[in-house]
């Protein structure tokens, strides 16, 4: 895990649409520019387009527009070039996995032509077990994936996700099933491999004060579109929130993120 | 951190370092304790028969032809190694099939049996043995094994053509099987109902699945596509373990999953087709096969593949023996056999490992 290349990677992107069969999700949205070791939070109310806009600039999921990592056009590449380039954490993980930990991460790194690169002597083994460490589970790296609680599940997940070592991390509700203690260690394991290794992370969030404390930026998204982006100050305010989710709300600083109280749910 | 806790952190990446490398180790072990026990059956196969040779004049037969009488000679080298050879062959490409199957469809139920390949293929033999149907210019011989083959192949490529667009996914193609699994017995029964008694009872006999057809063409054909599936299998093993954790996360490892369905079809259809079409409708093994090599080795496909094949040719062949020693003298289909050898095998693994079925 070595410093990256420079000049350091800026994730750009423009009028970007898709949708599934017929019907559009996401209409024209841009985002960015999203500097090398930030974490970007994409906030907003259930089928705002949140996982879409993720799988989208993952490629999982046809889209016009245009998504710019570092001048290279994402949208025109293959498959197994694009996974080179961003790593992807779904939602959940199959209820059924006769996988170990361990063996479910090496073998993120036998497939798609993932290259060994700075990472030295190690052997893949030994990539995968620290990458497990990494998420604080190298106790469960022999345990069954299907054996494991939904939290630790999400780790192993997350893991999986970190040892390709993208240069983009999307993570579809990283800690949504975990408790306090990991919620907090997720978000500082993802900020300080995001500033060492100068990747930009996008992350699908549901927790606001998280979000605020932890991003540098983020976007509220809202029927397919970006209504409002940029520092958390500045984008999360209480007439935002009564308009994207319809509740009363009030906004104030705090000494790291934003004080955020919901008062009550706005009846239309 | 404490100098204890780095210890502590760097003793237990080391144990679990190791303990992975001695998995690894251990299921290479099984491998080889299962081609061993593969091998030893076969033995066991070749040395038995309705016809009691001594074991000497078999393995004369086997190593030092010229010393036999031609009788024993014909029939250990011209019926009973064909059919034990056909026995391994039938046995790993079915399993092999089946453990694609279920990887490639997301569904431990999924084999070549249960979605309607046999089945297409007994309708294509029934095409054939009653009603004389088939294709222009082949000899009578090769009429209903070639009419199994291409309803087999037909079956598969319309579950690959389903499992491709974009309508259904693996639930609907395991809905689709079931139901091709259905047609295809009704219109073998409508076939039945129409026969004669002569072939109705050829029709029957071949559909209970048997060893007793294979000939030396048999088996090379076989053989020939088994040694031509396998090594693209294994070479889509990594793949087919990235898929073990859902499709969105092996695309983001840059798989191609409709590629890899695809091709995984196309050997399933080829390995499925040719073993049904020479040896009638042999289901369990397709099935249990995976599930006996998932349970011994887990889910790493570069395991589990061969695995499949070695437990797959280790059931037929048992099976094999069995039809021959159940009832003395007679040779009871094999299809049959298979399932009453399989079942309590499988019922056994299942009690001990609930969670990995």
């Amino acid at each position: 895990m070595s410093e990256r290349r420079s000049p350091p990677d800026e994730l750009l992107i423009t009028a970007l649409t898709s949708g599934y069969g017929g019907a559009s999700v996401l209409e024209g949205v841009d985002l960015g520019p999203c500097r090398a070791g930030e974490i970007v939070s994409l906030l907003g109310p259930n089928a705002a387009g949140k996982t879409t806009l993720l799988r989208a600039i993952a490629g999982l999921q046809p889209a016009h527009g245009s998504v710019r990592l570092a001048g290279t056009e994402l949208l025109d590449l293959s498959l197994a070039d694009h996974a080179r380039l961003v790593g992807y954490m779904p939602q959940s993980l199959p209820q059924r996995i006769g996988l170990t930990v361990i063996e479910a991460t090496i073998g993120a790194l036998r497939t798609g032509n993932w290259e060994k690169g700075d990472q030295g002597a190690r052997s893949l083994e030994a990539i995968a077990y620290d990458a497990i460490e990494d998420v604080g589970i190298g106790h469960l790296a022999l345990r069954e994936v299907g054996h494991l609680s939904g939290g630790q599940r999400q780790l192993a997940s997350l893991s999986q996700a970190l040892v390709r070592a993208p240069r983009v991390l999307l993570l579809d509700e990283p800690i949504s099933a975990l408790d306090l203690h990991y919620q907090l260690r997720v978000m500082k394991l993802v900020q300080a491999v995001a500033r060492r290794r100068g990747m930009i992370v996008v992350m699908v969030l549901h927790d606001l004060s998280i979000a605020a404390r932890w991003s540098d930026r983020v976007a509220l998204l809202s029927g397919g579109r970006i209504v409002a982006q940029g520092t958390p100050g500045e984008a999360i305010t209480a007439e935002r929130l009564a308009e994207v989710y319809r509740v009363e709300a009030t906004v104030s600083p705090a000494a790291q993120g934003l004080s955020i109280v919901i008062e009550d749910i706005i009846e239309d | 951190m404490p100098r204890s806790e780095t210890a502590a952190r760097s003793a237990l990446r080391e144990d679990t370092l190791r303990a992975y490398a001695r998995t690894v180790r251990r299921r290479v072990a099984l491998l080889i304790v299962l081609l061993i026990a593969t091998l030893a059956t076969f033995g066991l196969d070749i040395a038995t028969g309705p016809s009691y040779l001594p074991l000497s004049r078999v393995s004369a037969a086997l190593f030092a032809p010229a010393s036999l009488d031609l009788a024993s000679l014909t029939i250990v080298r011209e019926v009973r190694l064909p059919m034990a050879l056909m026995a391994l062959l039938v046995g790993a490409s079915l399993s092999l099939a089946g453990a694609e199957m279920q990887t490639i469809l997301d569904n431990p139920l999924a084999s070549p049996f249960t979605l309607g390949v046999s089945s297409a293929a007994s309708f294509g033999a029934a095409l054939g043995i009653v009603l004389g149907f088939g294709l222009p210019g082949l000899a009578a011989d090769w009429i209903v094994p070639i009419n199994a083959f291409i309803c087999a192949f037909g079956s598969v490529l319309l579950l690959e053509a389903l499992a491709r667009s974009r309508a259904a996914g693996t639930q609907g193609v395991i809905l689709f099987g079931i139901a091709l699994v259905f047609t295809f017995n009704a219109l073998v029964a409508l076939l039945q109902f129409v026969a004669t008694q002569e072939s109705l009872s050829q029709l029957v006999f071949w559909i209970m699945g048997a060893l007793g057809r294979s000939t030396w063409e048999s088996v090379a054909i076989l053989g020939v596509v088994c040694a031509m599936a396998f090594p693209f299998s294994l070479r889509a093993a990594n793949a087919m373990t990235a898929l073990r954790l859902g499709e969105d996360r092996a695309r983001s490892f840059g798989i191609d999953i409709r590629r890899l369905r695809f091709f995984s079809l196309l050997r399933i259809s080829a390995l499925a087709g040719t073993s049904v079409a020479f040896v009638g409708t042999i289901g369990f093994v397709g099935l249990v096969g995976p599930h006996i090599a998932r349970l011994l080795l887990g889910e790493d496909h570069r395991f589990l593949l061969p695995a499949s094949m070695l437990t797959g040719a280790l059931v037929m062949s048992l099976a094999s023996v069995a039809s021959k020693l159940l009832v003395p003298g007679v040779l009871l289909p094999v299809g049959i056999v298979t399932s009453i050898i399989g079942v309590p095998i499988f019922l056994a693994l299942i009690l001990k490992r609930p969670d990995r079925v």
